[in-house]
């Protein structure tokens, strides 16, 4: 069961994104729907659809045209009737529409102008894509996956430690010289090895099925992958000194945990929430550990910078490590 | 190293003044409340080194919260403990280096096997016994490879006493050890607690079979609600309290609605549940009188013992009850 929870999760997890987001960001050509009701400008159309690779045109009636374009299976439809063309296109897509119009005007412009031997009077316009590097939305949130579910390990993990308090085992030690911070250095330690497995499979399972970029850099990144998980682990223990059962632990850590696996810029990126959902991201940990694992994983820009990742993760551990002591329980 | 000394360092520092005849443990005024609920009100005793001393008390007496607030376990509500002469709260790691522990209700991670639950908490102390020692100790060689959750219960009571020996310590406290165990190991765990004893360790146990304090214990401290009512030796406090000797008679056998007279010899009677106790110096003259009594009200008296005075009277006397009531 557990084995399903560390390992099985974020694989579906990983298939969850994929499947969303893994399309988005790829350009694909523009579907145009080419409906003919007679007229002279046959000819013309046909020879737009085939001049142009971006567009993949379909001839078809406009009945079945405007019906797949409601769909989202069109662009634009092309309406090529007695007295001139019309444009028919979804009020999301508008854009596109203009495109395709301003397209089709400077191709039947061009006609004419050749048609007057004015043409190669025009110089060329060409056009180069820059290169830059390509994220695609996937490549965004699988570091964010793999962040929120170290973040869940870590605070959810405590809770068999809460179960074995409460069936009075823990209290057992708690009368032997074991010195307490060994005991949550110990399980800490445990959690990153469990970490170490489980950012192995996030990053197979995005790399096998959805072809997400390797890391380049293995060391740094799972110098960060125990970094993060000790954090975590360690703000885990804090909290459920706190409370006694198991049920009240389980309340606490969902309090804490649902939150930031929501307002910390995994899900939403930043520029999608209001300014103060943003100043609450930066209260939250999770924000800095997902920050810092995106550089690290796919060498997406940090937002907070490194050293402040660092900073803010190192002192939420620190932090966490010396309440988990100082309201340790041992029943 | 200067200035912070290490556990294990403290804990040879401790030893050295614990040769220097400090009292094993120290207990003053020590109070610890649950709410309005005194379990423990003001108890102080003090025990030696290489004594064995007893905690005899019914359920519910504050035995084992007395225990668990003398180690530290638990936070105390008022008082004074010093454990070779360190107090538990201020130096918790230092006084648990040098006592082991046998909790009352002891509970053990479930799927370790025997061997490796006293390897682990064996693990815990600076200097441990060897594993084998200890299951010699407390009889469960044959169970070394067993799984703790499939132990029986006088099992897994011998486990908890043999983590009590895992670690080479001075002071044991054994919480109850030899409740629910059968008269066999019951036995065999009487002869581990002298030859430990022998050993040179100082023995602190709770217990409430009145037989196993009057022959284990060099001294023992009767507790009830919280409170220490007698303390001293076994003998001491039976002779103290009783010069006599005791006559059991079951009440079926006396009172049938019928007042059971004064007898002259009696100096004095204790009336529980179960039994008219009758205590007397001169056996004879009471027997006497008891043969006229019951010839006269035709009674069969078939079902009388004559015993010792006991702890068990002694408890009988202080608090109007039986221990185990």
């Amino acid at each position: 069961m557990s084995l399903f929870w560390f390992l099985g999760f974020p694989i579906l997890f990983v298939f969850l994104f994929g499947i969303i987001f893994g399309g988005m960001g790829d350009s694909s050509p523009l579907v145009l729907g080419i409906v003919f009701q007679g007229g002279v400008l046959e000819q013309g159309g046909i020879a737009l659809c085939e001049e142009n690779p971006a567009f993949r045109c379909v001839q078809e009636d406009l009945a079945s045209s405007l019906e797949a374009l409601k769909q989202g299976k069109r662009d634009v439809v092309i309406v090529f009737d007695g007295e001139g063309i019309r444009l028919s296109y979804h009020p999301e897509r508008i854009d596109r529409a203009h495109l395709v119009a301003g397209y089709i005007q400077r191709f039947f412009l061009e006609e004419r102008l050749r048609a007057l031997g004015a043409w190669s009077n025009i110089p060329p316009v060409r056009l180069e894509a820059v290169e830059v590097p390509h994220f695609r939305q996937i490549d965004y949130f699988l570091p964010g996956v793999l962040a929120m579910a170290l973040m869940q390990l870590g605070l959810f993990g405590s809770l068999d430690f809460v179960s074995l308090r409460e069936r009075k085992i823990i209290r057992q030690l708690g009368a032997t010289p074991l010195p307490k911070r060994w005991l949550l250095g110990s399980e800490i330690v445990v959690r990153m090895i469990i970490a170490f497995v489980q950012t192995g499979v996030i990053i197979t399972a995005g790399w096998v099925f959805f072809r997400v970029r390797l890391p380049h850099a293995l060391v740094p990144l799972f110098a960060w992958i125990l970094f993060g998980s000790a954090t975590f682990v360690s703000l885990g223990y804090c909290l459920v000194s706190l409370v006694r059962t198991v049920e009240s632990a389980e309340g606490i850590i969902q309090m804490v945990q649902f939150p930031m696996m929501f307002l910390s810029g995994i899900f939403f990126p930043p520029e999608m929430m209001p300014e103060t959902l943003r100043l609450v991201m930066k209260l939250l940990p999770l924000s800095y550990f997902g920050d810092a694992l995106r550089k690290a994983m796919v060498d997406i820009p940090t937002q907070f910078g490194l050293s402040t990742d660092f900073l803010v993760l190192l002192g939420w551990l620190c932090g966490s490590f010396v309440l988990a002591l100082r309201f340790w329980r041992w029943e | 190293m200067m200035g912070k000394i290490l556990p294990s360092r403290r804990c040879e520092k401790a030893r050295e003044e614990g040769a220097k005849s400090v009292s094993a443990i120290v207990v003053q005024e020590l109070r610890k409340y649950y709410g309005t609920v005194k379990a423990v009100d003001g108890v102080s005793f003090t025990v030696e080194q290489g004594e064995i001393f007893g905690l005899l008390g019914p359920n519910g007496a504050g035995k084992t919260t007395t225990v668990e607030t003398s180690i530290g376990l638990l936070p105390r509500d008022g008082g004074e403990v010093r454990i070779l002469g360190h107090d538990p709260q201020e130096e918790p790691l230092v006084v648990k280096s040098q006592v082991g522990v046998q909790l009352q209700m002891a509970q053990f991670f479930p799927r370790l096997s025997v061997l490796e639950t006293i390897r682990l908490f064996g693990s815990f102390y600076p200097r441990k016994r060897k594993e084998k020692e200890v299951l010699a100790l407390v009889g469960l060689e044959e169970k070394a490879h067993a799984l703790v959750e499939k132990l029986s219960g006088g099992q897994l009571k011998r486990l908890s006493v043999g983590l009590a020996l895992v670690g080479e310590v001075d002071i044991l406290f054994l919480d109850e050890p030899t409740s629910g165990l059968d008269p066999q190991s019951r036995r065999n765990l009487w002869e581990t607690i002298l030859w430990l004893q022998r050993e040179g360790k100082t023995i602190f146990l709770t217990t409430h079979y009145l037989d196993e304090a009057e022959k284990l214990c060099h001294r023992v401290a009767i507790i009830d609600h919280g409170r220490i009512i007698a303390l001293g030796k076994p003998k001491d406090l039976i002779a103290e309290h009783f010069v006599e000797k005791a006559i059991e008679i079951p009440l079926d056998e006396v009172e049938d609605g019928r007042e059971f007279p004064p007898l002259q010899s009696v100096t004095k009677t204790e009336r529980d549940a179960e039994n008219l106790t009758l205590y007397t110096v001169d056996l004879a003259a009471t027997f006497a009188e008891l043969g006229r009594y019951a010839e006269e009200q035709k009674l069969s008296l078939r079902n009388v013992v004559v015993r010792e005075a006991t702890l068990e009277d002694v408890f009988l006397k202080l608090t109007g009850r039986r221990i185990r009531d």
